[in-house]
């Protein structure tokens, strides 16, 4: 009876001994996924932005054109003073394209100038007034002045706060 | 089965089950530490650099100047070529001079991008205009492509103008 009874002990204690070694093997295999998926999320949002920055470039709404042709990684100064408000008359429009963000350009040469195109907030970091925090890209581009016929040189930053 | 026996047979297993569970343990560390040093994704990075050189170069090079309204192309081509153009005290290579550290100081020197930026003419750089570099050598550190821009000189030269970042 006792010799049984060891027996027995003894196969609870390996199959006590084996479900512990699955459980924690289950939790480190679902912590390593956990890694792997958020490595994903964050090349996915990388080539989002990078993306985001393509598409903001090439916006007839702020390109620059001669002859009706629109010209490669130029901006036209006078759209980028209208175009804060055409996109407060199509916010919707904007925010599918966008979402949350901040896009803005940067006039470095002659003068000091920022151009704020867009921002937009989670509405629940704006309540709890954190800073939005996202990946950034920033790309050199010409910044036209029609009036005056000359070029300037400007940064476009494109921000996401996905 | 005398109780000496029994005893080591039992020992014997629990040491097996002291190896498994040290295996098992040791794998994991491995596969965290293989982990932790797995690469970021660099998605990002590649486009900036490849992007960002000949973007930067393209840009800085039609920009129009306060030396007349000419662009910088003019200036940098004829500070390689025999210096004619006069802005106001300077010659086309000093004021061409001062516009590139203005831009680069607000750009790629506050982003702290490691760049070396020159103008060559027959593989060497062009006298009034010294290269540009921010703890970036080519040959020996990972870059990727290039900007580069090839102007032909009056007498058969050619100006080089690239800018390389390293990472």
């Amino acid at each position: 009876m006792k010799k049984a009874q060891i027996r027995m002990f003894e196969s609870i204690a390996t199959m006590f001994v084996f479900f512990i070694l699955l459980v924690f093997g289950f939790t480190f295999y679902s912590r390593m996924q956990e890694a792997k998926f958020y490595e994903k999320l964050d090349e996915l949002n990388q080539l989002r932005i990078v993306e985001l920055a393509e598409r903001i470039k090439n916006l007839p709404e702020l390109g620059c054109s001669s002859s009706a042709i629109l010209q490669q990684d130029c901006f036209d100064i006078i759209k980028l003073e209208k175009i804060k408000d055409l996109i407060a008359d199509n916010t919707e429009y904007y925010y599918d394209l966008i979402l949350h963000g901040n896009v803005s350009v940067i006039e470095i040469y002659p003068e000091s100038k920022t151009y704020s195109i867009y921002e937009r907030q989670k509405e629940q970091e704006k309540e709890q007034g954190l800073a939005p925090v996202g990946g950034k890209v920033m790309m050199p581009v010409a910044l036209y002045d029609a009036p005056t016929k000359l070029t300037h040189f400007g940064i476009l930053v494109v921000q996401s706060y996905e | 089965m005398n109780k000496n026996t029994m005893n080591k047979k039992a020992q014997f297993e629990m040491i097996g089950m002291a190896i498994v569970v040290t295996l098992v343990i040791l794998g994991m560390f491995i596969a965290i530490r293989l982990q932790m040093f797995s690469t970021p994704s660099t998605i990002q990075t590649e486009y900036g650099q490849v992007q960002l050189a000949s973007n930067f170069l393209n840009t800085m090079l039609i920009t129009n100047t306060d030396c007349g309204d000419r662009i910088m192309r003019e200036l940098l081509i004829d500070c390689a070529h025999n210096k004619a153009i006069k802005c106001d005290n300077e010659d086309s290579c000093t004021r061409a001079e001062k516009i590139m550290d203005q831009i680069l100081s607000k750009t790629l020197d506050e982003w702290n991008a490691k760049y070396l930026l020159t103008l060559k003419t027959k593989g060497s750089q062009i006298a009034g205009i010294d290269e540009k570099r921010n703890d970036c050598v080519p040959d020996e550190m990972d870059t990727e492509m290039p900007g580069i821009y090839y102007y032909n000189l009056e007498g058969g030269k050619t100006l080089t103008i690239r800018l390389d970042l390293c990472y």
